[in-house]
């Protein structure tokens, strides 16, 4: 078994600050070392030092080497260390070299000159690590994000790595794609006894399954003193909710799953403060609509209305239809039948939403949708205070984190001044603090009489910010009421809902104790 | 039912373009075009990809049509005359020959003869994209061109993710605006964020190659010498086809097979010293080589009618008579949509 060693690794990128500065870290064999921390810690450079990629393919200024399997990072390139280390990267669309899934796992072996007797069992072997032998003569690109990623771990597991690097391998993800990928690994190291080094923002699923933890500040210096998980993340914002349940009630040993709360008693707190529902004028209003993709029905007949003042959480399985539900009710795919009254304007956020920005500056684009709509641009001002992006609106889109980005398209789309936001999966990829920004610039545009819809797996942040919810099944409203009566007691329910109900966030609780 | 090897249909699609060229007349270029679809509809591969067919044959279409409206428009002849449209005389700048006029008949049947031709290699073009399994295929190339044939394949499978970057492009553009489409400097607009995505995938690739030990051995000496003979072999053969141009064709050939020989065995010599090995290379069947025989026999059945002297094979349209045809032609290139009867498509 093999495992990585920093020895006073320091890397600053050619055009920018330093990232990580003399850190000294030591992974034990055979664990999974779980990397946390904000966006722009240094998580993914942490992780692409370990086969060289930093600084062979990243450019820059480099001191100090990694050594795995008793190479340097020093002297070996990335290619060199094919057969000891597996990379992934956080895009799954970016990782196929071959459009077919056998194929492409078997490229680094090709490359490494593997006998095709012994290859042949290689590459069935890994199919069955990953779980995906029955995609083996499916072409990449066929395959959900899930399966894209279970593809590509199996690609870097071809050669037998003893290490395996993952980048965030679950933020571009739906839950159930993150979960297949999640177990897959967990079941790697269990099974083959590799070293998984792991990066992540939803830490959900990804803590219980660590053996150790390492946190990230904002700039990495010195020796990383990674350990148990949960004491790691103690202090972190960005730790499971009922992590910081457990810190917030002073529980002891802190949980990292739901299971581990509910050993603790949960203190009697009364009823948490109602959530008075909005009851503003109707802005959009859909009566009985169906919609198809490709002549097959995706949604309805179904009735939904949006008033001013509120903000909606769609929720609902991979291919239920809340995509096509927004883009229905944002205009740019007409219902089928039924009757569509949209009062007002209506912004529209598509879950690629970088593809928005067109630069040179937030600010240029947040004038484009003004120019494009023939709006007079003087409120530009209050639109990037609300989306927190005021000190950030000479920036380029391309060199912000991607929460900033994902704001910054929010914001792009809210300066047409549309009464309705409509936003698919706003949060993928961003952590704790840029979700919070998020969720106050939305309560903000209710506040100010708008109304949101956002399409969702993100129960968490569904429960600290919407005042509805509504869950689709198959293309049809399975519920659709307050937040709370429609989280509490269902298989959807945040965390801190299973632990203690009808509480659903920390916030909850925390407003109830004082 | 298993998948037809590679090769096949490589030779399927040579042989389908021979017996164009063999019998360009309109009603067997039809037959091919038939034999297309046919294997086409039960062959078709699911994938973006399996596009290539129709959208083949609406260029190649555009490409007839305008064969037909040029040569009508600017040919005269000595054929039945349709019609009578005014004409105009360009300048001597623009060449000086007459636009419009009297609109020959013959001229405009042989246009769209030469056009249909272009149509069905059109065809057989996108018959052949849609049908074969381009991942199989590239492995068929030597060894030593391994890493050209990983090139090929990245570029490939760059057009479904370059169709998926547009529409996501075009997509939020209309997003942005709550569905109001703006035409003006769309085009801009879309480009940058298209450009960006390809630019950032084409990074991430490339680190993904890396990871994975792409190019990892450096180029030996066998490698070196293979590359030579490689570049002094094509030499060979390009002097071959110049000197034939002066008519020493003994010569000619000489050069030719000695160019080829050394080509060869550079290939030869440098796949055996390349350390990359292939997974699963598909070995053909004995179903594959029936199917090759098959395929092979339309054309060379047709070259056989030719020498026996079938004269309705070359048809030159000089009037607006519908093309004389015979049997046996057609008989002989319904052979071609033989690999619609040898194999299910894979779904």
């Amino acid at each position: 078994m093999t495992a990585p060693r920093y020895r006073d690794v320091g890397f600053a990128p050619a055009d920018g600050e330093t990232v990580l500065d003399g850190v000294e870290l030591v992974v034990e064999p055979g664990e999974m070392l779980l990397v946390a921390g904000p966006s722009g810690s240094g998580k993914s450079t942490l992780l692409r030092c370990v086969n060289g990629l930093v600084p062979h393919a990243s450019g820059g200024r480099f001191r100090g080497e990694v050594l795995v399997g008793g190479r340097s990072t020093r002297t070996s390139k990335p290619r060199e260390f094919a057969a000891v280390v597996g990379f992934v990267h956080q895009d799954p669309d970016a990782h196929a070299v071959v459009d077919h899934v056998e194929g492409d796992i078997a490229f680094a072996l090709e490359n490494l000159g593997i006998e095709p007797t012994s290859m042949r069992r290689r590459v069935e072997e890994v199919l069955d690590a990953v779980g995906i032998a029955h995609l083996r003569d499916r072409a990449v690109t066929s395959l959900s994000g899930g399966e894209r990623q279970r593809c590509a771990i199996a690609g870097a597991l071809a050669a037998g790595p003893g290490v395996l690097a993952l980048d965030e391998p679950t933020s571009q993800l739906d839950p159930q794609g993150a979960e297949d990928v999640l177990s897959a690994v967990g079941r790697l190291r269990d099974d083959l006894g590799t070293t998984v080094l792991v990066s992540e923002h939803r830490l959900e699923r990804a803590a219980p399954l660590a053996d150790r933890a390492v946190l990230l500040g904002r700039l990495p210096v010195g020796a990383l003193a990674p350990g148990a998980v949960a004491e790691v993340l103690a202090s972190y914002a960005g730790a499971p909710a009922v992590t910081r349940l457990g810190r917030l009630l002073g529980w002891d040993p802190l949980p990292l799953t739901v299971r581990d709360a509910r050993r603790h008693p949960p203190p009697d707190l009364g009823a948490p403060e109602p959530i008075v529902p909005a009851a503003g004028e109707v802005v959009t209003a859909a009566s009985a609509i169906t919609a198809t993709l490709g002549g097959r029905r995706v949604l309805g007949p179904l009735s939904i209305e949006v008033r001013e003042g509120e903000i909606v959480a769609v929720l609902g399985r991979n291919g239920s239809g809340k995509t096509t539900l927004l883009r229905t009710l944002a205009g740019l795919q007409s219902p089928s039948s039924g009757a569509l009254d949209r009062r007002g304007r209506t912004a529209y956020l598509p879950q690629d939403a970088t593809t928005l920005l067109l630069g040179p500056t937030v600010r240029d684009d947040l004038l484009t949708t003004c120019r494009l709509l023939k709006r007079d641009p003087c409120d530009i001002d209050a639109y990037l205070e609300r989306y927190r992006l005021a000190a950030l609106a000479t920036r380029h889109p391309r060199t912000l984190s991607v929460g900033e980005r994902q704001r910054a398209a929010i914001a792009a789309i809210a300066a047409g001044a549309p009464d309705l936001l409509l936003l698919d999966e706003p949060t993928r990829g961003m952590d704790a603090p840029a979700k919070a920004a998020l969720a106050a610039a939305l309560r903000e545009h209710a506040t100010c009489g708008g109304a949101v819809v956002l399409a969702t797996h993100d129960v968490e942040l569904a429960a600290e910010i919407v005042s509805r919810v509504v869950v689709l099944g198959d293309g049809e409203v399975v519920a659709d009421g307050p937040a709370r009566a429609t989280l509490t007691g269902s298989l959807f329910a945040p965390q801190v809902g299973r632990v203690m109900p009808p509480f659903l966030t920390v916030a909850d609780v925390e407003m109830a104790r004082r | 039912m298993t998948a037809t090897h590679p090769g096949v249909w490589a030779l399927w699609g040579v042989a389908a373009v021979v017996s164009i060229q063999v019998a360009p007349n309109p009603v067997y270029v039809a037959a091919v075009l038939g034999s297309c679809g046919a294997v086409v509809l039960a062959r078709g591969r699911p994938g973006p990809l399996a596009r290539a067919f129709p959208m083949l044959l609406v260029v190649g279409a555009a490409f007839a049509l305008i064969r037909v409206v040029l040569a009508g428009l600017t040919t005269r002849g000595n054929g039945p005359v349709l019609l009578t449209l005014p004409s105009a005389e360009l300048p001597a700048i623009a060449g000086g020959f007459t636009i419009g006029g009297a609109i020959d008949g013959g001229v405009l049947a042989r246009a769209a003869a030469e056009g249909f031709v272009i149509l069905g290699i059109m065809a057989v073009c996108g018959a052949f994209n849609a049908v074969v399994d381009h991942h199989q295929l590239l492995r068929l190339v030597p060894r030593a061109y391994a890493e050209m044939g990983v090139a090929l394949s990245v570029a490939i499978a760059f057009v479904p993710e370059f169709i998926t970057a547009a529409s996501t492009a075009a997509e939020a553009d209309r997003a942005r605006t709550g569905g109001v489409t703006v035409r003006r400097g769309r085009i801009r607009r879309l480009a940058g964020p298209i450009v960006e995505r390809a630019l950032d995938q084409a990074i991430a690739l490339a680190e993904s190659m890396d990871s994975r030990g792409f190019g990892r051995d450096p180029a030996s000496s066998a490698d070196r010498r293979a590359t030579a003979a490689g570049v002094a072999g094509l030499l060979a053969i390009a002097a071959g086809l110049a000197v034939l141009t002066t008519g020493e064709s003994a010569v000619a050939a000489a050069l030719v097979a000695v160019g080829a020989l050394v080509v060869g065995g550079g290939v030869i010599a440098a796949s055996r010293s390349s350390k990359r090995t292939r997974h699963r290379v598909l070995k053909p069947t004995r179903r594959d080589l029936a199917l090759a025989l098959v395929v092979v026999a339309a054309p060379a059945l047709l070259v056989a009618l030719g020498i026996a002297g079938d004269g309705t094979l070359r048809w030159l349209a000089d009037d607006t008579r519908w093309p004389p045809s015979t049997a046996l032609p057609i008989l002989a290139i319904a052979l071609l949509a033989a690999p619609a009867y040898t194999g299910r498509a894979p779904r």
